[in-house]
């Protein structure tokens, strides 16, 4: 009476199950287990729930090449135009990764990105030496990034092993040499020492001595963390309320295709922007602060 | 009619067990509503002294932690075989005292099905030994501590010292490091603000006594950042940084409850930390 057949059959309840068990129901077909398509996953609005923080992510990014190159309107345009298009990208870069099952420390690194969309994007639109600085100030900030968690991999090693002051530096630079970016993106990670992924063996035997590598062995490792993906780029909750733009519109608007740069490395400058280089950066904002 | 009574029987029967079923999950789904935990000797060894799985292990790393500590204080250069005789007997006596008072602690502790209330009053009695764990055992007040003053003499005393705090101060660069490149998930900084926001820190904030809890860690930086005064921070940014990092230290001085304990009483305190 409550049966039924076909593949709506796999959506029934367990408690139906049992009512059509008791009171002699007809049997139930075998659940069919489905696979949704991609493009029922990977549609129109795939990685919307991704779209809030790389939105805050890209507006903070447009802050940093604003405060550094000091673009006119115009050029603030063009970049605006180039890092709304990598947000979007990034949404889906992020869909399809978590749709594949991948772990987010192996999505693609947010902030890195984003800059490299508007670097490119800048190819032609900033004077050269605007742009120099700004690829300068980027790779800068990465090297201080990593700088900070090969201090902090070496920290854990000194409180294990207890290092000779001889043994600093050379671990210092052995584990910048052996450093995977990929495998360390937020400073989450570095507060969870039982899961931290310590330098090889091969990067560390030839500096620890016999005592010390068996008290790296002793210490506890559970193997790698895994945070969700917002924690793993390092948004903590604390550092979510940043420099904001207020002033630009909202950032899921799609890009006018004609401020998107074009895939020519030579681009023609637009003769309503003007590319003059900025020798003392100040804060770009400063006249039009209130305060 | 068998046939009938014997259908009838059979949905009477199956109807029972749908009482019985119901009524079973019903008591079921009470019990759960109140969380049980299950606690047994191996967690609460591994609890005790941080992670280890047995008493004999726990010791053992200890002694290896002692044992570096050991070749650390070598370092001054001319520490003499019974010097070091008196320190690891005297870092010998700080782990037996700790063994002793954890497993008279774990004598007391309950073992079984536990509810909230008895599971949050077993974290609060292991809190303190835990704690004593994650500090070391060779810091203020330890056996180790007090031999070390009245072993070395003034020379090596000092050595030592020096060496002590050039490691915290180097454990210390990589915290502010840390807790800087969390800023900057907020704040974009160029090149020269985040070298000078780097030494500002190094200079007006100190270091932890002891461990921290690690999960604390950019925590503390950012609240000792909250004590500096601002005209040591604000030139550093903008005056629109300067509100979005005003707004994060006032969210931060908040914690101070949490750093007490942390925090060196003493400007002149000559003992230092060597975990």
């Amino acid at each position: 009476m409550l049966s039924s057949t076909g593949p709506l059959a796999a959506a029934e309840s367990p408690f139906k199950k049992l009512v059509d068990f008791l009171f002699d129901g007809a049997p139930q077909p075998a659940a069919v287990d489905l696979v949704l398509p991609d493009e029922l996953v990977l549609g129109e609005n795939a990685g919307a729930q991704f779209r809030p923080l790389i939105n805050r992510m890209a507006a903070r990014e447009l802050y940093f090449v604003e405060k550094v190159c000091q673009p006119d309107e115009a050029q603030m345009q063009r970049l605006k135009a180039a890092v709304v298009k990598a947000a979007g990208d990034l949404a889906m870069d992020y869909a399809k990764a978590e749709h594949a099952g991948r772990a987010p420390y192996q999505w693609t690194a947010p902030r890195p990105f984003l800059a490299n969309a508007i670097a490119a994007a800048a190819e032609g639109v900033l004077a050269p030496e605007a742009l120099a600085r700004y690829r300068q100030e980027v790779d800068a900030r990465e090297q201080a990034s990593q700088d900070a968690g090969q201090r902090m991999i070496v920290r854990v090693i000194d409180r294990r092993v207890t290092l000779h002051p001889d043994q600093y530096q050379p671990l210092l630079e052995a584990v910048a040499r052996d450093w995977k970016t990929e495998e360390y993106h937020g400073t989450n990670y570095f507060q969870y020492e039982e899961y931290l992924q310590l330098p090889s063996a091969e990067t560390l035997t030839p500096i620890l001595d016999d005592r010390q590598e068996k008290a790296l062995r002793q210490a506890t490792n559970y193997g790698r963390i895994h945070f969700g993906w917002d924690q793993e780029f390092g948004f903590n909750g604390w550092n979510d309320n940043g420099i904001e733009l207020e002033d630009l519109e909202d950032l899921t608007q799609p890009a006018d295709p004609q401020d998107l740069p074009e895939d020519s490395p030579q681009q023609e400058v637009s003769d309503e922007s003007e590319t003059v280089p900025v020798e003392n950066p100040k804060d770009p904002l400063a006249a039009e602060d209130p305060a | 009619m068998n046939v009938l009574c014997t259908v009838r029987h059979r949905r009477l029967g199956r109807f029972s067990l749908l009482v019985l079923a119901v009524g079973g999950a019903l008591l079921g789904r009470t019990a759960c509503a109140q969380q049980v935990f299950q606690v047994d000797d191996q967690q609460l060894i591994s609890w005790v002294f941080n992670n280890q799985q047995s008493i004999p292990d726990a010791r053992s790393h200890l002694e290896t932690r002692l044992a570096g500590h050991l070749e650390f204080v070598a370092v001054i250069g001319d520490l003499q075989p019974e010097q070091r005789r008196r320190l690891e007997l005297a870092g010998q006596g700080d782990i037996a005292r700790y063994i002793a008072d954890a497993e008279t602690l774990l004598s007391k502790l309950p073992r079984g099905n536990l509810d909230q209330d008895q599971w949050q009053d077993l974290w609060r009695r292991l809190s303190p030994i835990r704690e004593r764990y994650a500090r070391g055992l060779n810091g203020r007040g330890s056996l180790f501590d007090k031999a070390l003053r009245t072993t070395l003499d003034p020379h090596q005393l000092e050595t030592y010292r020096t060496l002590a705090r050039e490691r915290t101060a180097r454990h210390y660069r990589a915290l502010v490091g840390l807790a800087v490149a969390d800023v900057e998930i907020k704040i974009p900084l160029t090149s020269e603000q985040r070298g000078r926001l780097i030494d500002a820190l190094m200079t007006h904030t100190r270091p932890p006594r002891g461990q921290l809890d690690q999960h604390l860690q950019i925590a503390y930086v950012l609240y000792q950042t909250s004590r500096v005064p601002s005209e040591h921070l604000q030139p550093i940014f903008s005056d629109r940084e300067w509100k979005v990092m005003q707004a994060l230290l006032d969210q931060m001085r908040g914690w101070a409850g949490n750093f007490r304990q942390d925090e060196s009483e003493d400007e002149e305190e000559d003992e230092v930390y060597v975990d």
